[in-house]
């Protein structure tokens, strides 16, 4: 078993057959559809949302057929799967041996993430060859924006190059170095493209320490999505790292258009039919958005849809029944709307996190992942 | 025609300072076009963009709003053919249009490239500028394919010789497979390095490369079109940089790669034509020193190549499957799917659609890919007698291109009594030179 089939299973466990292995496959490719989101808040999964946005549909169906062929999860209906009891074990087994991500935030950091490390390997290398004096080299990030953005930030520094460049060390000295660090550093900082020393790809880090490349690309994504945190967190003791990804912060919410356009109006008026009507489109069209849009703004007030006392009712159901199927919920709060049963239960499950549940489980099990370090 | 590494690029460059001209150059590469815009950024020169599908959409509308700035424009043939395109191209004033890899103008090429077949109409539109086309490798049917696509009608040329006198060359003969790798990996410590394998099979390249770089004490590292662009930038500047030993690729690698101390070329299959040949195995000793270019050849291996041709040919019947699903459907997946054909055959037939008026298309189009196929088995045999043929390899070389004449050093070829001695090597290699983290960043960030 290998680290992809490890985290698949850690999916279909966690989804139990109530989805069809492509609703895997879309929230790890970071397929921005509702239900593909709604999936990855309802299931309390939305940390692997666009973990291997890369993944070819192919390779995710060998992965699959590989865990099926050896009976690590079983068809319940056709291209639903739950894990077998062997599957189960192998996966607590498989993360007994090797690092568990617990720190990954696809959907909060998935984006921001990538952006920051492009910019973070392309000013390490501006910087490194220019304190070397060397001021000519082929540059590590290619995509215009990047080099755009390392270009002005270069530029800001001044004169002051030297003394930046030397704090820039400090900070992720201090970063790579706090006990609370995920992993080896390695992962990251032998990635890093400088003077005479270029950085080395995902493949070369594998073969170095022997494991697989999706094991890499995890365990980088973890350490990345930590880091993340870090600098938003403790933005004071990270000066420079944070002026590197602060401008994402302010990004305004996307939507797809449709939904932006429901926004709007939703300023002024807090009707459904109403929008619908205004909109010439349906009801459940518009809840669709304002579902959507409850899930990208944190300053979403719920209770604008649903009241208070009601919200409470159909979080109680949801929580004692394992299943969070619409209809077995519908039952046990007749009065709620399968809308606002939706809306309560893609909001809440935002704290909710199975995924972390389990590793919580698992660290109790095994609370020295640190010394099994490289 | 200039082989690699004589300075192609300086042609179209030079002009264009001294005469203050903007200059299009046309590239069938992604990957050598982006590899060539990064060069000439590298020399300090800003006035230059890549038009092609990796620019995103803002960037394509703000560079065509201000095309008429730039110095140098680079531009794929799709993207040449695209009406936004050619508007923006009206409001400049090209003096000189370049055709870079010229070679691909010709039917007769392995990735048939339709669009480079309409430059000649392009050439008119742009008001007839000089025209420049540029080439490493090219036999005389194939500068005639140039002369005509372009419609040039007796245009100035420059043929130097594809013999390069610093570079041996060497075929190996091989009885197994398993002896094909045991020999590989011989090579790999005793060769002299950086060097390139050459190999027709991603799959295998990774293979190889993976095992060998574990178990042999050298650094080896795979390179082709299925890696991500930041690992394809890594491994292309950490071969530049000296850190790798060898590199296993497929042929995608090496076009834009200017490294002057490429020491060996191995082919692990054997191309499908000399002219690929010529090119791949140029790649090596641009800085004049003594280079060599081993060729492991097992008896046999023009079969498989042969096979992959006969595979791309197209049969009567798909030839009329995809005229059949063509009136139902304009989408390009759905027909490559139904007739069950291949992007590069699309390409062809698509091709012949738009350009053969034929009264029986089908047969006709038939017709026309038969005697392409020929053609391909004829330099594929071509290739085969110079791996072998017990004459000279070096006039092989120069005979398919049409010379006649050549210079060689001491180290000519096997059959002319090389020693692939002289060419080995006690080095130990380029080392992993693997540190702690924290050196390392000491290393990129302290003085």
């Amino acid at each position: 078993m290998n680290y992809l089939d490890a985290i698949l299973l850690m999916c279909f466990r966690i989804f139990n057959g109530d989805r069809s292995r492509s609703a895997i496959y879309h929230l790890l490719t970071g397929k921005k559809i509702s239900q593909t989101i709604q999936d990855a808040h309802l299931y309390g999964i939305s940390n692997l949302f666009q973990t291997m946005p890369a993944m070819s549909r192919s390779d995710f169906d060998k992965s699959c057929q590989n865990i099926i062929e050896q009976k690590l999860i079983l068809q319940k209906e056709d291209r639903h799967y739950i894990l077998t009891e062997k599957g189960d074990k192998s996966a607590s087994v498989f993360f007994k041996n090797h690092p568990f991500p617990r720190c990954l935030e696809g959907w909060k950091y998935h984006d921001r993430a990538q952006i920051f490390w492009k910019r973070l390997s392309l000013l390490v290398q501006t910087l490194s060859y220019t304190i070397h004096g060397e001021s000519r080299f082929y540059p590590v990030q290619r995509d215009p924006d990047i080099q755009r953005w390392v270009r002005s930030a270069f530029q800001e520094l001044g004169p002051d190059r030297k003394k930046k460049t030397l704090r820039l060390y400090d900070e992720l000295i201090q970063l790579c170095s706090d006990s609370r660090f995920p992993d080896n550093p390695d992962f990251l900082i032998q990635r890093l493209t400088g003077y005479e020393k270029i950085g080395w790809t995902a493949e070369q880090l594998a073969a170095h320490f022997q494991i697989d490349s999706a094991e890499v690309h995890f365990r980088f994504l973890n350490i990345l999505h930590y880091v993340m945190a870090e600098i938003d967190n403790a933005h004071k003791r990270y000066p420079i790292l944070h002026s590197m990804q602060q401008d994402l912060l302010k990004k305004q919410l996307i939507f797809t258009s449709s939904t932006e356009k429901t926004f709007q109006l939703m300023a002024s008026c807090r009707s459904i039919p109403k929008i619908a009507k205004e909109r010439k489109l349906k009801e459940s069209t518009i809840e669709d958005h304002i579902i959507e849009i409850a899930l990208m703004s944190p300053a979403f007030a719920v209770e604008e849809f649903v009241p208070q006392t009601l919200q409470e009712k159909i979080w109680k159901a949801a929580s004692n029944s394992n299943n969070k199927k619409m209809r077995e919920l519908k039952q046990a709060v007749p009065e709620a709307s399968f809308f606002q049963i939706r809306l309560v239960l893609v909001t809440r499950g935002r704290e909710d996190g199975k995924w972390k549940k389990y590793y919580t489980e698992n660290s109790v099990l095994h609370p020295s992942e640190k010394a099994r370090k490289k | 025609m200039l082989p690699t590494g004589s300075g192609k690029s300086l042609c179209y460059q030079m002009p264009s300072y001294l005469l203050n001209i903007q200059v299009l150059i046309v590239s069938p590469l992604l990957s050598l076009m982006q590899d060539q815009v990064e060069q000439i950024k590298y020399r300090g020169e800003k006035s230059v963009i890549a038009l092609n599908s990796f620019l995103p959409y803002k960037e394509k509308v703000q560079a065509l709003h201000n095309l008429r700035q730039f110095r140098f424009i680079f531009i794929s043939p799709e993207m040449l053919v695209l009406p936004e395109v050619k508007k923006a191209l009206a409001s400049c004033l090209i003096r000189l249009f370049v055709v870079d890899e010229a070679h691909c103008i010709s039917q007769w090429g392995p990735d048939f490239r339709p669009d480079y077949m309409l430059l000649g109409e392009v050439k008119k539109q742009l008001g007839s500028p000089v025209t420049l086309a540029l080439t490493a490798t090219a036999t005389q049917k194939i500068r005639s394919d140039i002369r005509t696509a372009l419609k040039l009608s007796s245009p100035a040329e420059w043929v130097y010789s594809v013999n390069r006198p610093n570079i041996a060359l060497n075929v190996k003969q091989i009885d197994s497979f398993q002896q094909k790798i045991e020999i590989l990996k011989e090579y790999m410590r005793t060769i002299s390095s950086p060097g390139i394998v050459y190999f027709s099979s991603k799959r295998l390249a990774d293979e190889l490369a993976a095992e060998m770089h574990q178990h042999l004490d050298r650094q080896i590292a795979s390179y082709h079109a299925g890696l991500d662009t930041e690992q394809r930038i890594l491994i292309q500047q950490q071969f530049l940089n000296d850190q790798l030993d060898w590199i296993f690729a497929t042929s995608a690698f090496g076009m834009g790669v200017n490294k002057e101390n490429i020491r060996t070329v191995i082919h692990f299959h054997m191309p499908s034509s000399m002219e690929s040949f010529v090119q791949e195995i140029g790649r090596a000793g641009r800085d004049g020193k003594k280079s060599v270019s081993i060729l492991l050849y097992l008896k046999g291996d023009e079969k498989i190549t042969g096979n992959l041709l006969e595979l791309e040919n197209l049969s009567l019947r798909q030839i009329n499957e995809y005229k059949k699903i063509r009136q139902e459907t304009v989408n390009q997946k759905v027909v490559e799917e139904k007739a069950g054909i291949s992007e590069i055959q699309y390409r062809v037939l698509n091709y012949f659609e738009k350009h053969e008026n034929h009264k029986n298309w089908e047969e006709n189009v038939f017709r026309l890919m038969s005697d392409r196929l020929r053609e391909r088995k004829e330099q594929l045999t071509q290739m085969t007698f110079y791996a072998t043929s017990p004459t000279c390899r070096r006039r092989l070389v120069i005979e398919s291109f049409n010379e006649r004449e050549f210079s060689s050093k001491a180290h000519c070829c096997d059959v002319c009594g090389l020693n692939l001695e002289d060419f080995s090597t006690e080095d130990k290699g380029a080392g992993s030179a693997a540190q702690s983290w924290e050196k390392r960043l000491a290393r990129l960030l302290l003085v």
